[in-house]
């Protein structure tokens, strides 16, 4: 529907219905965003509407927007509208399954999504409204910032304040902030989105870097295209700059509403408990073989966490990045916790510099939101060579340490397998020594600060070396120490809570998860920190 | 036709090998079994294709991102 340059407009003194016929025309024209041709261009492309994206993501019927009326409007000399473009971007509160959240999406049909002549941003309405109303917020984001064309409109280069941030950076203290980056995404809008505590990107159909490749070919002369540069590939498998990828948008909302539903409102709040059906007294049977004896041999960590949680829905954050650690949501007895887990499959469960990273921030954003953790912990230690070295991996394993330490959520640890050295300290340090430091074992259960083969060989290297057949010699050692790693050696000095039948996880799990949450009532009240992204 | 290039995930020693050239794989099938942290960790295909050619002998060391076979597929 084009505006109709002959249509006379509504002007004060005239009768209400002329008035009410004019909110319906004018909105209607804001929802035809970029006109139909941008609009078919959007779709051709693969891509939904913002507007489409919102109803998508939201509860039917639940959207109350913000200004769908603010936009270029020009008036003849009578009073009549005769030009109306939308601001390029839609935003309001709306629910899902029933939660109120602020959401807010470029209008990628209008000039790109970038600024242009109307002034319509999400720290005019919806940051305020996440803010102080304490309710998540959720961006879709698909624009690619600064327009050199905005420059030579206004005259001047502006020499940017900072002031864009400081709502954004509020909100990851206060609220839940998730970010599905839509398309491809630069500049502005690109740090707007990795501005949240959980982001998606859609594969194939979404990028994000500070510029797109012309802007980087002029600058240092690689030539690369936009999924080279900035995909789910550079972005999820190997920088670790995005959290998770989704195969379509549909499933990228679905990500934003799961991450969204494991959190509480605001970090002064505590999570929902939700009915989930699971009895928490269940044991499962499986779990008793799934740790192999042959001690080099791997298991499906995730398979063990799946049995170990509510229904086996376990929501998993950085899949694809420092894959040693699996971090991720899951409900136990109905409420809420952040999980923790190795993955032996992958480095043989090593903390590298980026499982440290990962490690650190899920702490602090468990931290943030007063979710109780549970690990499953089967770590030998830092990873080991120079491709670690380079990671910077024992300083940012310290700093893994410090987050678990500086961390107030209480945690149950089962040590199902591995746990040697100052890595696995990390995760012993957390809710501790403000707290109780409660660890199960599992039979098959071994730790110390050293693995027996490494340790024996740097430990008693002269009397090895010295010995008449040095090979054998080590062997005898080695023999002899394993027997000191029996994990009930360890229990009979209290190192664990107690050693437990793998069947009973699930059940202790739920019971502290439940007795855990009068405890996160008052950590609530506490003041937050930032989870930094 | 596009060579899949696979590459060690980590550091460490090759303790076997469970293909040949020529052979055919699916994804999801094991390729290669590499002992790093003293763990044996299997590396198993992502692609269906055949495979063209094998870059390392069982038992030699291997640094994280070494080419380890290319699959055709």
């Amino acid at each position: 529907m084009p505006i109709d340059p002959n249509r006379e407009t509504w002007k004060p003194g005239m009768p209400w219905e002329g008035a009410l016929e004019d909110i319906d025309y004018i909105t209607a024209l804001g929802q035809e965003m970029g006109g139909a041709e941008r609009v078919d261009r959007q779709h051709s492309g693969g891509r939904y509407t913002v507007r489409e994206r919102v109803d998508k993501m939201l509860d039917k019927g639940s959207f109350i927007e913000y200004g769908p009326m603010i936009g270029a409007a020009e008036y003849d000399d009578d009073g009549n509208l005769v030009e109306f473009s939308p601001g390029a971007y839609v935003m309001g509160l709306g629910e899902i399954d029933g939660r109120p959240v602020a959401i807010g999406g470029d209008d990628f049909t209008i000039s790109g999504g970038s600024p242009h002549n109307v002034r319509k941003h999400p720290t005019d309405f919806m940051q305020p409204l996440a803010s102080q109303y304490g309710i998540p917020y959720i961006q879709l984001v698909e624009g690619v910032g600064h327009s050199a064309k905005s420059d030579e409109a206004k005259g001047h280069m502006g020499l940017p304040d900072g002031a864009l941030w400081w709502r954004g950076i509020e909100l990851l203290k206060k609220v839940p902030v998730a970010a599905g980056i839509m398309g491809s995404v630069a500049g502005a809008p690109a740090a707007f989105a990795l501005m949240s505590h959980f982001t998606v990107m859609v594969k194939g159909q979404s990028q994000i870097f500070p510029s797109g490749p012309p802007v980087v070919k002029r600058a240092i002369g690689e030539d690369l295209n936009k999924e080279e540069l900035g995909g789910y590939k550079t972005h999820v498998h190997e920088s670790g700059q995005v959290d998770n990828v989704a195969d379509s948008e549909e499933e990228a909302f679905e990500q934003i509403k799961q991450f969204i539903s494991y959190l509480p409102n605001t970090t002064n709040d505590v999570a929902p408990r939700i009915e989930t059906g699971d009895p928490p007294d269940r044991r499962p049977e499986e779990l008793l073989n799934i740790i192999p004896p042959n001690r080099k041999r791997s298991y499906d960590p995730r398979k063990l966490i799946k049995l170990v949680v509510d229904n086996g829905d376990f929501f998993e954050m950085r899949r694809h990045w420092a894959g040693a650690l699996i971090t991720g949501f899951a409900r136990l007895d109905g409420y809420s916790v952040g999980v923790i887990g190795s993955d032996p499959m992958f480095m043989a469960g090593a903390m590298d510099g980026w499982a440290a990273e990962k490690y650190a921030h899920f702490v602090d954003l468990c931290d943030a939101f007063n979710l109780p953790v549970v690990m499953f912990l089967d770590m030998p230690g830092f990873m080991l060579g120079s491709h670690a070295e380079k990671k910077a991996t024992m300083r940012r394993g310290v700093r893994a340490l410090i987050a678990s330490a500086e961390a107030e959520v209480p945690k149950i640890e089962f040590n199902v397998r591995k746990a040697y050295g100052v890595a696995a300290d990390a995760a012993h340090s957390l809710g501790h020594p403000n707290g109780l430091n409660l660890r199960f074992g599992w039979p098959a259960g071994e730790w110390g600060g050293i693995p027996i083969e490494g340790g024996v060989a740097a430990a008693y290297r002269r009397e090895i070396d010295n010995a008449p057949d040095p090979e054998a010699h080590r062997l005898m050692i080695e023999e002899r120490l394993l027997k000191l790693r029996s994990p009930f050696r360890a229990a009979h000095k209290g190192d664990v809570v107690d050693l437990i039948d793998p069947r009973e996880t699930r059940r202790l799990a739920c019971r502290f998860v439940k007795l855990a949450q009068p405890m996160l009532e008052k950590l609530a009240q506490k003041p937050k920190r930032i989870v930094r992204p | 036709m596009a060579g899949h290039q696979v590459n060690s995930p980590m550091t460490g020693q090759v303790i076997e090998i469970s293909v040949e050239v020529g052979q055919s794989v699916s994804e999801g099938d094991l390729l290669i079994v590499i002992e790093s942290m003293k763990m044996e960790n299997e590396i198993f295909s992502e692609v269906n294709g055949t495979v063209t050619s094998i870059e390392v002998e069982e038992d030699r060391n291997i640094s994280e991102e070494n080419l380890l076979m290319t699959i055709e597929i």
